[in-house]
């Protein structure tokens, strides 16, 4: 915010916008759309982030069937082929929160998923604008924001205006984000219902489907390193 | 603790002379840390035995004037804990020391003796870039 004028209006349109997705499916907690109004009459948990910038306490479980391509391809369903799996993170982004606060301004107000963004692109071949949808981990709104910079969706810093102008949305948006709903108003399962829902988009049963959806970027917390990242894609060549 | 609305803090400290440790061993009150040989690059606001920016052992001690200013806050208001019922809202901020000759060497502080909605103010007029 300090840095590049991020507002709370950029964290509302995260919020607000994963609430209209997340209304749409029958598996979610949260069933009624989130209004401007509603996010910034709510209560201030930690300044600049209110009641709606949080995820909710839930519990469910996700499974993930991991196996060869060559078995994928007689199972009932079709497969979602892993095109390229990173972990890793911005070495002092960790620490900079914790324990080490000297991080670099640039790096500070990152996710930290910079060189896992760059490792995952670089091994699967394609660029931020080969992905048709991304899942990206939400615990707190504005790290919504700073992936959709660190993956390359838009320029470092613009995340704000990016997703303001409508950008993450479903069907709408250049690249949406969390057709499921997310960690903040489908449910809170770790992460682990981005992966399912990244499998859903890829074929073709997703409740919000991305038409076309050919590869789906899947993140993992920014959070103490390492941090994680997964391309899945339709086809496996 | 100062900072102008608007601007980002930065330190604009001039260089201190570095004080060896107290032979006891104890570090004397406000100094940092860092590696002589990339005093810029290494200095921390903590006392360490290794250097953050290489984990080389060998650290010198340096003291600071013991002022700063905020490089990022927040004002919590929800207590996170029954004891904390009665401490919201406080005000938490990450301090950059002067005189740490633009490392911008960082401590963890709770901001005290300032109105938090004052606070509060300040981020807001970052926010918008002006106001």
């Amino acid at each position: 915010m300090h840095l590049y004028g991020t507002t709370r209006e950029h964290f509302a349109e995260v919020a607000i916008s994963e609430r209209a997705n997340a209304i749409r499916r029958p598996t979610s907690l949260q069933t009624q759309p989130l209004t401007r109004d509603e996010y910034f009459a709510a209560r201030m948990i930690s300044d600049p982030m209110c009641l709606f910038d949080y995820t909710q306490e839930t519990d469910g479980a996700v499974a993930v069937i991991t196996t060869s391509a060559d078995r994928a391809r007689d199972l009932r369903q079709p497969p979602a082929y892993i095109l390229a799996s990173a972990h890793g993170g911005t070495g002092r982004w960790g620490p900079a929160i914790f324990r080490y606060f000297q991080a670099p301004d640039d790096e500070f107000a990152s996710s930290g998923h910079r060189p896992v963004a760059k490792r995952l692109y670089e091994m699967a071949g394609v660029t931020a604008a080969d992905v048709d949808v991304a899942l990206l981990y939400d615990h707190f709104s504005p790290l919504v924001i700073m992936q959709l910079e660190d993956y390359g969706f838009c320029p470092i810093g613009e995340g704000g205006p990016f997703v303001a102008e409508g950008n993450m949305r479903w069907p709408t948006g250049t690249i949406p984000v969390n057709t499921h709903g997310g960690n903040l108003s489908e449910a809170y399962i770790i992460g682990m219902t981005h992966v399912r829902e990244a499998v859903e988009q890829i074929r073709g049963t997703a409740v919000n489907q991305v038409e076309g959806a050919e590869i789906a970027l899947v993140t993992g917390g920014p959070a103490a390193l390492p941090v994680s990242g997964t391309l899945l894609a339709r086809s496996g060549s | 603790m100062s900072g102008e609305p608007g601007v980002f803090p930065r330190c604009s400290g001039t260089p201190v002379p570095t004080t060896p440790p107290d032979p006891s061993g104890k570090p004397p009150p406000r100094t940092g840390s860092s590696h002589p040989a990339a005093p810029t690059a290494g200095r921390s606001a903590s006392r360490r035995r290794r250097s953050v920016s290489c984990a080389a052992p060998r650290v010198e001690w340096v003291e600071l004037p013991g002022t700063g200013t905020v490089y990022s806050f927040t004002v919590v208001r929800h207590p996170l804990a029954r004891m904390l019922n009665e401490v919201v809202p406080y005000a938490s901020g990450i301090i950059e020391l002067d005189g740490t000759q633009g490392a911008g060497a960082r401590m963890i502080a709770n901001i005290v003796e300032c109105h938090v909605d004052a606070l509060r103010s300040v981020t807001a007029s970052r926010s918008c870039g002006n106001t």
